[in-house]
């Protein structure tokens, strides 16, 4: 465990861009599985998000390849991925319905929306899930030698108070 | 909570950090009209404004933002290309923006200006992106990531190596 920077350092731009630019790569290589458009990635994410949110905290379906079966997975509705999303219907639902055409998407019986496991379970799928946590570790790696201490000491904790400088 | 070499956590990992950034982006997008996209977009075009200081210590700390004179500005085609969605959409929300003012055309592309960043607004929005990574490292901790400087785990196979 590392402190790389005396506690009461104020690093917090330097960690948020990071942060930021870090998710945002990540975003832009991986929605090359949805062709490269953000929009359809974001999409595909919020409904699997969707689907197994409930999952956190279950040991079961921790390690890469114990892939929740299809019986685990919660459909999600429309209004819930639009909730999550915000995106406006107009630009999200023609990006559903290009899912389903692709069979990424599945509607349920009762109509809502489920990834099936068997999209998971291609290699490309366990590559990118792979390639994800990869870059957890490197952005983990990154906010470290900014400064950003992973300790349980409190070191990142700074008072909101003061006064934009110039 | 540290797990053991062997222990394979990915899956649960990466279910509970995409969870909490979808509920970042969430929370963000209200800074601009509930709308999600409009955030990706307007993310996309201040960082790569300012992707060139990460590293730079002039503007580490929270009030420390960078003049617009430190700002690389963001082509139309570079924007298009990072985001991958149809163009027409893209410049819809360009326009947008630049109409209100938080996106500004300069030679050589886009800029997100400096006084955007500096709204009380778009501080608290600062102050609430730290404290929601400081949330997020708490809750991948609570589903076994390790922080610490153990070894890397046995499956972690380095960098990774796309080409961005």
């Amino acid at each position: 465990m590392t402190t790389d920077s005396p506690p009461g350092t104020d690093n917090r731009r330097a960690i948020v861009r990071i942060f930021a630019h870090d998710v945002l790569r990540a975003m832009s290589s991986l929605a090359r599985l949805n062709g490269g458009d953000a929009i359809e990635f974001l999409t595909f994410t919020g409904v699997w998000t969707l689907n197994s949110q409930h999952l956190i905290g279950e040991d079961r379906f921790a390690p890469l390849r114990n892939i929740p079966p299809d019986a685990f997975r919660r459909p999600a509705t429309f209004e819930e991925l639009q909730r999550l999303l915000a995106i406006p219907a107009d630009i999200l639902e023609p990006y559903v319905e290009r899912l389903i055409e692709k069979d990424i998407v599945e509607r349920s019986a009762g109509g809502g929306l489920v990834v099936p496991s068997a999209v998971f379970a291609q290699p490309m799928m366990l590559d990118a899930t792979n390639e994800l946590y990869s870059r957890a570790v490197a952005l983990v790696a990154s906010m470290r030698a900014a400064g950003f201490s992973f300790g349980d000491e409190g070191s990142n904790e700074l008072d909101h108070g003061g006064h934009a400088s110039s | 909570m540290t797990p053991s070499r062997a222990t394979d956590n990915r899956r649960a990992v990466l279910r509970t950090g995409v969870f909490e950034i979808l509920k970042a982006l969430r929370s963000f997008s209200r800074l601009h009209g509930g709308d999600m996209f409009a955030l990706l977009v307007f993310t996309t075009i201040w960082n790569a404004n300012s992707e060139h200081l990460i590293g730079d210590e002039r503007y580490k700390g929270i009030f420390d933002v960078a003049p617009d004179s430190a700002n690389v500005p963001m082509t139309d085609d570079e924007l298009h290309r990072a985001i991958g969605a149809p163009p027409e959409i893209i410049d819809g929300y360009v326009a947008a923006m630049i109409e209100e003012g938080i996106v500004e055309r300069v030679p050589g592309g886009l800029i997100t200006p400096r006084p955007v960043f500096l709204t009380p607004e778009m501080m608290d929005a600062a102050h609430e992106f730290y404290d929601r990574i400081l949330g997020l490292v708490a809750a991948l901790r609570a589903v076994g990531f390790s922080f610490g400087d153990e070894p890397m785990p046995s499956h972690w196979r380095g960098p990774p190596r796309s080409s961005d």
